[in-house]
């Protein structure tokens, strides 16, 4: 197989890319097929290997650290927050990462709250966030965020109190969102780095909030 | 929100729709998925596929028992197979073909083949 591979990484260096443990080799029908139109497309010139293996590398290193350190520098900056919700996209990319989508950034407030959800699919800002969780992409999240948020919500052990309205935002492939969270009380005087490490996908999503351990 | 709605458009489309509860375990994306994943974005950059639109309409017209049997993967799987053989970029039979082969090779080294 060409993920058992030996190749040279440029100064001379061979390295082996051992298999992990929990890959397992295809067993559904359609794990298959994807690996059959994969060897395909391969042989075909479409895409490399390589080009595969970079791509990979590339979804691997999105993960909710990155939307963290953009809430953190809004925690701390106003007039960044100001444009990250007034141009999100331009803010973001101030700080050196691309978000691939247009965005939307909504911010949670003492008297109101967002939470977010894709009801036709799973759109989510992926390079902010990293892949979705499973839940992301249920059924029952999609079904219920929508008509019963509170309830939905409570379930992830967030309680929103009746007098705080819950705004529930509705993604597509054109426009993404991702949720400003509130900074906890108690971190007066923190630096981003600290802060950002409060910050959660979960609380980017809107299911959470973060807290002060 | 309309609650009242009977007939949505398709499986799809199902936000406000009476559900169970939500299993919230996290999921370990497997190497297969990871590839199917970076598969999508390569066929994007590549011009062969137009755009996500254009994989989700393909996912909702795969009909309602593949929509809710097949896992994620597996439906982006089922719909870009369908494209790519519309799109005379791979044919049927050589898919059916490969399926095969790589049946036949895992079961023949002894993997988890059925």
């Amino acid at each position: 197989m060409s993920d058992r591979h030996h190749h040279d990484h440029g100064a001379g260096r061979v390295h082996r890319h051992p298999r992990q443990p929990d890959d397992p080799e295809p067993r559904t029908d359609h794990e298959f097929l994807g690996m059959a139109l994969r060897a395909l497309l391969i042989e075909k010139g479409v895409y490399s290997a390589e080009d595969e293996r970079a791509r990979i590398e590339l979804l691997q290193a999105a993960t909710p650290a990155t939307g963290a350190r953009i809430v953190a520098r809004a925690w701390v900056d106003d007039a960044f927050r100001a444009r990250l919700l007034s141009d999100p996209n331009d803010a973001i990319e101030s700080l050196g990462i691309d978000c691939l989508h247009p965005m939307i950034v909504v911010e949670n407030r003492p008297d109101r709250h967002n939470v977010i959800v894709c009801t036709l699919c799973s759109c989510y800002p992926r390079m902010l966030l990293g892949p979705q969780p499973a839940w992301y992409k249920s059924a029952n999240y999609r079904k219920r965020v929508v008509r019963e948020p509170r309830a939905v919500l409570a379930e992830f052990g967030t309680a929103i109190p009746p007098e705080v309205e819950i705004r529930v935002h509705d993604s597509t492939a054109e426009m993404r969102y991702m949720v400003l969270p509130r900074r906890p009380e108690g971190t007066e005087g923190w630096d981003e780095e600290r802060l950002a490490g409060l910050v959660t996908r979960d609380s980017l999503i809107g299911v959470t909030n973060p807290a002060v351990p | 929100m309309n609650e009242d709605r009977q007939s949505p458009s398709g499986p799809h489309d199902m936000g406000g729709l009476e559900g169970g509860p939500i299993d919230r375990g996290e999921h370990r994306i497997t190497f297969w998925e990871w590839r199917v994943d970076a598969m999508v974005r390569l066929l994007f950059k590549a011009g062969v596929l137009v755009d996500f639109a254009e994989l989700r309409r393909a996912i909702e017209t795969l009909g309602p028992e593949a929509y809710d049997g097949l896992g994620y993967y597996e439906r982006w799987t089922a719909a870009v197979a369908k494209l790519m053989v519309e799109k005379g970029v791979v044919s049927q039979a050589e898919l059916d073909a490969r399926v095969a082969a790589l049946k036949a090779a895992q079961g023949a080294s002894g993997g988890s083949d059925s």
